[in-house]
């Protein structure tokens, strides 16, 4: 349960980073930053 | 030698990226499947030399796409990869039937074995996607060079561990 939980974290936590960088590559593409 | 500032930057941002993108994924855990079947050490060397020639050629690969597209059409392009690469995290990953076929085989030449199976896996993997998509948008010596790093990091514990 623990081990399923920390995994999920991790994933939860990989994928927030991209989403925030992948937004950051789309506002630099579109000259919005 | 000093490295400029562009390497640095391309090498932390790779560096991050990929550690996070290799949790989890197909490639790592072949790389646990092969850990317990064979010495750390081999494992080890055999992994890092497929993933040179694979990164390297995803360098190069993305280097060229940064060279004949527009830089704004590829930050868009690489956002919105960034966002499936986010979902395909989320998602999670397993072996597939021949994954798994390929990383329990035995061979004489565990190098080689091991070395043919994980280039296989990271053909068209998340981690090969996500440098391509790093190198067309970084500098591309800093990315390789993170690449390869980011890998051996993620995978030293779990090779310990198992020993």
């Amino acid at each position: 349960m623990g081990t399923r939980l920390s995994e999920r974290a991790i994933a939860l936590f990989a994928a927030g980073t991209f989403v925030v960088f992948g937004a950051l590559l789309i506002a630099e593409g579109l000259g919005l930053v | 030698m000093t490295l400029s500032l562009p390497v640095v930057d391309a090498f932390l941002l790779s560096f991050g990226v990929v550690f996070l993108a290799e949790l989890g994924d197909k490639s790592q855990l072949m790389a646990l499947a092969f850990a317990s079947r064979y010495r750390a050490m081999t494992v080890l060397l055999a992994v890092t030399i497929a993933t040179l020639i694979v990164h390297a050629g995803s360098v190069l690969l993305g280097s060229m796409f940064a060279l004949v597209l527009p830089t704004s059409a590829i930050q868009v392009t690489a956002g919105l990869a960034f966002f499936g690469f986010a979902a395909w995290t989320l998602r999670g990953d397993t072996l597939g039937e021949a994954d798994e076929g390929r990383a329990t085989r035995t061979g004489r030449w565990a190098l080689v074995t091991i070395g043919t199976a994980f280039f296989l896996a990271e053909f068209g993997d998340k981690t090969m996607l996500a440098t391509v998509t790093l190198a067309a948008t970084e500098e591309p010596i800093g990315t390789c060079s993170a690449r390869r790093r980011a890998w051996s990091r993620v995978m030293r514990s779990p090779l310990r561990s198992d020993r």
